[in-house]
């Protein structure tokens, strides 16, 4: 359709533009001229520029043959009678309210070219931001797969591609473990299916090291980053590789043998130290460091004498010295005194070398062999008291029948002399020196014969009171002060009294003697919570027992007063019975201190009753 | 009237029975010693004794044996035990089953001349 555009503002531009962009199909235009006074109007401008007819009076275009349409765009009325008065029959006339239809239009089809144009450069952008990403993936050291729920690959990046020989194209939709299924470790398959299955059901991350088979045969740290979607769960994993350098496999090595160590010390029952051939230690184990009181940091760089007691730091320089000197391991029994009790060590010293076979310091592993000692020891008393029962019993009833006939000969012998003979005097000393034989037997017999004790629930405290009100009436205590330091409301134990009784006077009687009938002895009870044992002690100031005779003194016939030597084997025999223990130690006065531990009355205790 | 007092002294062991020979020499009675319990039967049978000492632990049979024996068949006839220091707990039971008395081996003069003068003073009184 033929048009001529009557007034060349804005809407004239904008309906010339609509015609050109062939936007309007129904009502093709061809627009052919446009008519206005001001030749500088807008639309007059843009028809020139399209080629299109201009004129300044209308009539010039409406005069043009072939025309079919007139628009009209002044909105004037005259000018639109002016119109209908040039124009033949059977032209058509839009206007200025209809023409308007067309200026929206032409604004309409503005906005959607520009919307047009917008997505265009956003499709332009992301295409460039993809080109970008695929080329970072694809030159990224590392080798990337992704994987969704059925372990199938979604995509990988060219280094993944070049790695296993498999295009982006084939790789997409293959089953990811069929992949490795030509892999030789099989476990390595397993462990990467268990941790992809754990990825997607945890959402967390990750790693695992997987050797590669020849001939790669790398070592590749895999991590396996789950990736989420809008709702959060995990739509696909992303399996990175990162090949492990030499370096870092040693590093890794190294990290792990020192926390396997760590966790080896620390486990470990033992007492472990090691200290450099200054003699400082460099690692000590929590369970050393903590049996002291101590960290474990807080012996590293220093000596034993500096974090350790005096006589304990002596010792280990000691023993230290001479393992470094004879560079070989050594192995000591080591007695320390810690929180007041004494406890015995198995000790192994040895040198520490490194590759070169040069020792650059020194390893001590120490044993806790207390309890095991204190066993040992019982054990072997008990095994004594027994064998000499016996050995006792036997002898004893061997020789009473030859000591009858000495007594009765030498008695007959002597009786026959004149009382101020020297055959007389002679003979005395035989009938004394039998008599004396005979009390040594009847001491062996009594020794062998130990009573059961005849239980009964007892307060220490009353044992010790009935002790004391017993030893004052003797001799051997005139000029000893005696003293008591009771623990009040002290748990009862379970025994026999009397025979509780022999024992502390057996030592109080040893206590005396030692220190030569003068001085001061201490009864003292004490509760033991640790142990939950009742404690009766008998201390004295005298000059005490040499630590190298601490054990031979329960020894049956030990004596050093020419003795029998058989009290504080009876003594260790009844508190055994008892279930009890005997300890000595040095007093604080430097004195001997005898314990006798007693656990303390429970009715679950089932003491042994009388030997048949 | 007076009679003499017989003491049956049984031992397994002769120096034993020596012994006790001369301890009781010049006491108020006539000794006599066998080795066994068997020999001191057959001469219990054969001679009235006042005081039987026996050792208590012998091969065969044994003091106490013996003295329920001699409880049986000659009630009248006083035991006195000799026993080692060991089994003095013995010799009490003993005492307890009817024994005069008892004296541990090895044993002075003065120890056994005071049960044995015991014994004579009870069989004298009779």
């Amino acid at each position: 359709m033929r048009a001529v555009i009557v007034g060349g503002g804005k809407g004239c531009r904008a309906i010339i533009k609509l015609a050109l962009a062939h936007f309007l199909r129904e009502l093709p235009l061809d627009i052919v001229g446009v008519a206005d006074p001001d030749v500088n109007a807008p639309g007059m401008v843009f028809a020139r520029e399209r080629g299109i007819r201009t004129a300044s009076d209308m009539r010039t275009l409406l005069s043009l043959p072939d025309i079919n349409l007139v628009i009209e765009l002044t909105g004037k009325d005259d000018v639109l009678e002016g119109i209908y008065k040039i124009i033949p029959r059977g032209i058509k006339v839009f206007d200025h309210t209809f023409a308007k239809v067309f200026v929206d239009l032409a604004n309409a089809q503005q906005d959607q070219a520009s919307q047009l144009q917008e997505i265009t450069a956003l499709e332009e952008r992301i295409e460039k931001e993809r080109l970008f990403l695929q080329s970072v993936f694809d030159k990224m050291p590392e080798l990337v797969a992704v994987v969704d729920r059925d372990k199938r690959l979604t995509k990988i990046n060219a280094g993944f591609s070049r790695f296993t020989g498999i295009s982006p194209e084939e790789a997409f939709g293959r089953n990811c473990v069929d992949l490795l299924a030509d892999s030789e470790l099989d476990n390595s398959r397993q462990q990467t299916v268990r941790l992809l299955d754990e990825a997607f059901q945890t959402g967390e991350m990750q790693h695992f090291v997987w050797k590669s088979p020849p001939p790669d045969g790398n070592f590749w740290e895999i991590t396996l980053t789950p990736t989420l979607d809008a709702d959060g769960r995990v739509e696909e994993v992303l399996s990175t590789w990162y090949r492990i350098t030499e370096e870092a496999i040693l590093k890794h090595r190294i990290a792990s043998a020192e926390l396997r160590f760590k966790s080896f010390m620390d486990s470990a029952h033992d007492w472990i130290s090691i200290k450099d051939l200054d003699g400082r230690y460099v690692i000590v184990n929590k369970i050393a460091a903590e049996s002291l009181h101590m960290k474990p940091e807080d012996f590293i760089g220093k000596r034993p004498e500096e974090v350790l007691p005096p006589e304990f730091a002596a010792m280990i320089t000691e023993h230290d010295k001479r393992v470094i000197e004879e560079d070989s391991y050594r192995s000591y029994s080591e007695t320390v005194r810690i929180d007041g009790r004494e406890r015995h060590f198995m000790t192994n010293r040895f040198p520490l070398r490194d590759i070169t076979g040069d020792t650059k310091g020194l390893c001590t592993i120490m044993r806790d062999v207390t309890s095991e000692m204190t066993l040992r020891k019982q054990l072997e008393q008990a095994g004594k008291l027994a064998a000499i029962g016996s050995l006792a019993a036997g002898v004893a009833h061997e020789i009473n029948n030859p000591l009858t006939g000495v007594l009765a000969y030498a008695e007959d012998l002597r009786d026959s002399k004149p009382a101020d003979s020297p055959e007389y005097q002679d003979l005395s000393v035989i009938v004394r020196e039998t008599l004396r034989c005979r009390d040594i037997v009847r001491n062996l017999l009594d020794f062998s014969r130990q009573e059961e004790p005849k239980f009964e629930q007892l307060d220490p405290n009353d044992v010790v009171a009935q002790s004391l009100s017993l030893v004052k009436k003797l001799p051997e205590f005139r000029n000893i002060e005696i003293t008591k330091r009771l623990c009040e409301n002290i748990p009862f134990i379970q025994g026999d009294p009397q025979q509780i009784q022999q024992v502390i006077l057996n030592f109080m009687l040893n206590a005396a003697e030692a220190m030569e009938g003068r001085g001061k002895i201490s009864l003292i009870t004490e509760y033991d919570e640790r142990q939950n044992s009742s404690i009766i002690k008998v201390e004295d100031d005298g000059p005490g027992i040499p630590e190298n005779l601490r054990d031979k003194i329960f020894e049956p016939f030990f004596s050093t007063k020419g003795t029998s030597g058989l009290g504080l084997a009876v003594s260790w025999g009844i508190i055994e019975r008892h279930l009890g223990a005997i300890e000595v130690e040095m007093s604080d006065s430097g004195g001997a201190s005898f314990s006798i531990i007693f656990p303390t009355y429970d009715e679950g205790i089932d003491f042994p009753t009388g030997r048949d | 009237m007076e009679q003499t007092i017989n003491i049956l002294v049984i031992d397994d062991e002769q120096i034993v029975l020596d012994s006790v020979r001369k301890q009781l020499h010049g006491e108020d009675c006539s000794v006599q010693t066998v080795l066994s319990v068997e020999e001191a039967l057959v001469l219990l049978d054969q001679t009235r004794f006042d005081v039987v000492m026996t050792d208590l632990m012998m091969p065969h049979v044994d003091g106490l044996e013996l003295m329920q024996i001699i409880k049986e068949r000659f009630p009248d006839i006083l035991v006195i035990m000799m026993t080692g220091y060991a089994t003095i707990s013995s010799a009490n039971q003993a005492t307890q089953q009817g024994a005069f008395g008892y004296v541990a081996k090895p044993f002075t003069k003065a120890e056994l001349k005071e049960v044995v003068r015991r014994a004579l003073e009870q069989v004298k009184r009779r």
